[in-house]
């Protein structure tokens, strides 16, 4: 750790004021404040409260949240594409991970090289130090997305997503929207055939550098909810599967049980609302059991909590803290829509299998609303208790 | 008065940029969202739009000292629609396939506020020929966006442009996918919006 | 004289003696006021207001009914080459000039004519007048040559897909039981997925397809991409599960319907189904008749084999089999020998 303090102090004058990579001084400023805490405080312009932990510790906290999930989709990519291949009694342990780390491993990098360029770029035009928002951001989105997304497609799409869904409103902590399901959203819209589907997106189908296997290009496999939304009314997949994640999907949210551990972790840390979590849950079960009770959805409660990003957003993005509610009350409210709002797409529409993507997205726009109703409320209970005195 | 005085230079090339109808005043953002997903629609309503502009103008600037002040806003409605209907149905007659996908669009040139807004502000008040000139140039303020934005969205969106392949296939086959968005509406809101930023950032004045 | 002011800002007029420095009513400024200057005629009287709407909505009204009248024609000419050319399309004539679209058309139709779905051909009834929306309860009928010179029926169709309607022209042999091309449009399919259905690479599938299945009945539909077991069975288009479902559905539901109604239900059916349309040689009435076909129990020669075992009619008498033509049968309904045997 000592060297590496030495190593930026000696570094430190070329990117000073003069210096002569001075012009990449927003580069090492970013990474300094990564390594360590900055001890400078926040003067001048009133009072602050401040805690130990700034934002770039608890983005490297979530990070850390999601690698469970990240290491389980990679195995989980492997998986499914021994699968495909008929290989599974052929298959080892590392051999599938290892195909799903060098299928993944692409696109976490250009998820990064291309947010984080922006970020760079941005804060350097602006003459503002680097935000760390995109920490977070860069490794969701390759967790979102389905394994088979070209690299140009995912570059765009971050690229837009970084522009005009967070510079555009500011920079980090600014944006209405969550980035990470905005690229999503993008890749979505944008290229459709790519992102959906029963086909061939959701498993890797070649061989990598002598690992993994060539699938026979007749071969498709849809997700449950595709299964579903195509008029199946049992799923080929037993529920066994569903929850450990051994199903085809987007790359980290397959599993129930990965996505628990970064759940209890950011429960534990307090980095995540646990009434935000809890309410897209309650919110998702309800809605759920109740088309099933109606006789629209062949899936009970359960499977819907399963299947799908439902797990994963309510757990990485519903609690997102710039998009989310902020008020107490608020995230309940937020919470339980988002879980309705979710099921409801994925049931009642059926050209969307999946609804938590676009269910976040709209309810991060009703968040300041939320807040704004229940502020104002407290306010006026307030005013009236004053005035009753 | 000289057919192009400094006034009705003014008249004509002010909202081709600092006054221009969309991009400053935002006015007439539905059918540019609505027609623009390819380059001949949006041609084509720009020119209609023009058309109807320069002409709705024209007349009511003529007949401006006999309209009667109560009934001033339906007078100029009856002329407007007068003359959409009239150039809907010509497109209808003429140019069939462009109709069609410009389909209600023809007709909700109507409800354009750069038409109500032109009549009122300008042609009720100033001689006919300052006002077919601001007729023109609000058009064509107008028609520059659309086209604009109709180009990106053609391109991005279907690799073509007027119809003809721009994009090669050697692209496609190395994995180049059109961009299904860009055939959106949300997508022209966003290409309306990066024009309005480089616009601004061009014009500094403005912000 | 007071002289007559008024205000642009807020439209009312007010009377002073000399311009005055802003607007009495609203507050504007003098650049919004303008003198009205009285030119005989008061232009806010209510006989003047009145007199001006009507004389200039009977003149709009005249103009726009002589502009509507005058290019009438030729938006009719439109709207049919824009039909023309997608029965032509399904023909296997494609990428037509408009101009050329016309000669083509009367070129390769023959004839046309509309059934009800029971079979019956609705007299005088023109195939080209039957709106896509009533498609279903009219079945219009082209009987036509492909472009390769074979003959062929269009038969119109008309379903629902993901967002909106679809519609479409199916070509085939005039047994019935292979597809010779289609054509298949929509309202608002997603772009780059269900809107590839309007593509020629989608329809072109279609081409030399079986439309009967081994039980006789129509089986040609579409279904998921590499799932096809059948020849009945088109490929989907990838993506687009829903989109490709609705096709299917209505060429297989669209098909039925005109095979119940021309009565080519059964592979080896009416030998003269197709020409049904330009009339059975022996049965004017057309399709409805045809020897051997389903409903055919009156006009089959061998009318006693037909009863026992194809007919449809339910008749009690005809399905006891009793029916000697020499009196009633004794079931209830049968009244009389006509009666009887379901003339």
């Amino acid at each position: 750790m000592n060297s590496l303090r030495k190593f930026f102090d000696n570094i430190k004058p070329n990117f000073q004021e003069g210096g002569k990579l001075h012009a990449f001084r927003s580069l090492y400023d970013g990474f300094e404040t990564f390594a360590f805490v900055p001890n400078t405080t926040a003067g001048r312009c009133g009072t602050h409260v401040h805690d130990a932990i700034d934002s770039k510790r608890i983005m490297s906290l979530v990070v850390i949240a999601l690698v469970p999930a990240l290491l389980f989709g990679m195995y989980n990519v492997g998986y499914q594409n021994a699968l495909a291949a008929g290989q599974l009694d052929n298959a080892t342990f590392w051999g599938m991970f290892g195909f799903g780390l060098l299928a993944v491993l692409p696109k976490i990098i250009v998820s990064y090289i291309v947010g984080l360029g922006i970020e760079f770029t941005v804060a350097q035009w602006k003459n503002e130090e680097i935000h760390e928002g995109f920490l977070v951001s860069g490794i969701i989105i390759p967790m979102i997305v389905p394994v088979n997304t070209p690299l140009w497609m995912l570059a765009i799409a971050t690229a837009f997503a970084v522009i005009f869904a967070k510079e555009i409103f500011g920079g980090t902590g600014m944006n209405i929207f969550n980035v990470a399901l905005i690229t999503r959203a993008f890749l979505f819209f944008s290229y459709p055939s790519s992102m959906t589907g029963d086909d061939t997106v959701w498993v890797a189908q070649n061989a990598i550098w002598g690992l993994g296997y060539d699938v026979p290009d007749t071969f498709s496999a849809a997700t449950p909810l595709g299964e579903i939304a195509a008029g199946a009314t049992t799923l080929s997949t037993s529920f066994c599967d569903q929850v450990c994640g051994f199903i085809p999907g987007s790359i980290g949210e397959t599993s129930v049980v990965a996505i628990a551990i970064g759940a209890c972790l950011l429960l534990c840390t307090g980095v995540a609302s646990w009434k935000t979590m809890l309410s897209v849950f309650v919110g998702g079960a309800c809605t759920g059991w109740m088309y099933n009770a109606l006789g629209l959805s062949p899936l009970d409660a359960c499977q819907h909590i399963v299947l799908g990003g439902f797990c994963f957003g309510a757990v990485f993005m519903a609690t997102d803290p710039v998009t989310s509610a902020r008020t107490e009350g608020g995230k309940w409210i937020y919470g339980l829509l988002i879980g309705f709002v979710a099921v409801t797409v994925r049931v009642l529409n059926p050209g969307y299998p999946e609804g938590m993507m676009l269910a976040i997205l709209l309810m991060n726009l009703f968040a300041p609303l939320i807040d704004y109703c229940f502020v104002s409320h407290n306010i006026s209970k307030r005013a009236k208790r004053a005035i009753n005195k | 008065m000289a057919l192009l005085s400094k006034a009705n230079q003014e008249a004509l090339v002010g909202p081709l940029n600092l006054n221009n109808p969309v991009v400053v005043q935002v006015l007439g953002i539905c059918s540019a969202l609505a027609v623009t997903a390819q380059l001949e629609p949006a041609i084509v309503m720009g020119l209609s739009v023009t058309i109807i502009t320069a002409f709705s103008n024209l007349i009511i600037s003529i007949i401006r000292n006999t309209i009667p002040n109560r009934i001033r806003i339906i007078v100029q409605l009856v002329v407007v629609a007068a003359l959409v209907t009239i150039v809907s149905q010509v497109l209808k007659a003429f140019a069939y396939d462009v109709s069609v996908q410009l389909s209600v669009y023809v007709g909700l040139i109507i409800t354009n506020c750069i038409l109500m807004g032109r009549l009122e502000a300008f042609a009720m008040m100033n001689k006919p020929w300052p006002s077919f000139l601001d007729g023109i140039g609000n058009g064509i303020g107008y028609a520059i966006i659309l086209i604009i934005v109709g180009f990106v969205r053609e391109l991005l969106g279907a690799g073509t442009l007027l119809g003809f392949q721009v994009i090669p296939q050697w692209c496609y086959d190395h994995g180049y996918v059109n961009n299904g968005m860009m055939t959106m509406p949300a997508m022209s809101l966003i290409i309306v919006g990066c024009v309005i930023w480089a616009h601004r950032a061009y014009n500094k004045d403005l912000v | 004289m007071a002289k007559k002011f008024i205000c642009s800002q807020c439209g009312q007029t007010f009377e002073a003696a000399s311009m005055p420095d802003k607007c009495p009513i609203c507050g504007a400024d003098t650049s919004h006021i303008k003198e009205v200057k009285s030119k005989g005629i008061n232009t806010n009287s209510n006989a003047y207001t009145i007199c001006y709407a009507v004389v200039m909505v009977v003149l709009v009204a005249f103009l726009l009914a002589f502009v509507s009248e005058s290019l009438k024609d030729k938006q009719k000419a439109n709207v049919d080459i824009d039909k023309k050319s997608q029965i032509l399309a399904s023909l296997n004539v494609r990428g037509l000039a408009k101009s050329e679209v016309g000669t083509k058309y009367d070129e390769l139709i023959e004839e046309t004519c509309v059934l009800t779905p029971d079979g019956q051909r609705i007299d005088g009834a023109d195939a080209f007048d039957v709106e896509t929306k009533e498609i279903g309860e009219k079945l219009p009928v082209y009987k036509a040559k492909t472009a390769e010179g074979a003959d062929a029926l269009v038969l119109p169709l008309k379903g629902r897909g993901l967002w909106g309607g679809l519609w479409g022209y199916v070509a085939v042999t005039p047994d019935l039981q292979k597809v010779l091309g289609a054509y298949f449009d929509h309202e608002s399919e997603t772009a780059g997925l269900g809107a590839l259905i309007k593509e020629e690479k989608f329809q072109s599938q279609f081409a030399n397809r079986p439309v009967m299945g081994a039980d006789g009945k129509v089986a040609l539909t579409v279904v998921k991409k590499g799932a096809s077991e059948a020849d009945t069975q088109v490929d989907g288009v990838t993506g687009a599960t829903l989109t490709s479902k609705g096709v299917g559905e209505m060429v297989l539901t669209g098909l039925q319907q005109y095979a119940n109604a021309l009565g080519a239900a059964k592979p080896a059916g009416c030998p003269e189904a197709g020409k049904a349309c330009g009339g059975c040689p022996e049965k004017a009435a057309g399709c409805g008749n045809c020897p051997e076909a389903d409903k055919a129990c009156g006009g089959c020669p061998e009318k006693e084999a037909a009863q026992a075992d194809g007919c449809q009619h339910k008749n009690p008498c005809c399905q006891s089999g009793k029916c000697d033509k020499s009196g009633a049968c004794g079931k209830p309904g049968c009244d009389g020998e006509k009666a009887c045997c379901g003339q």
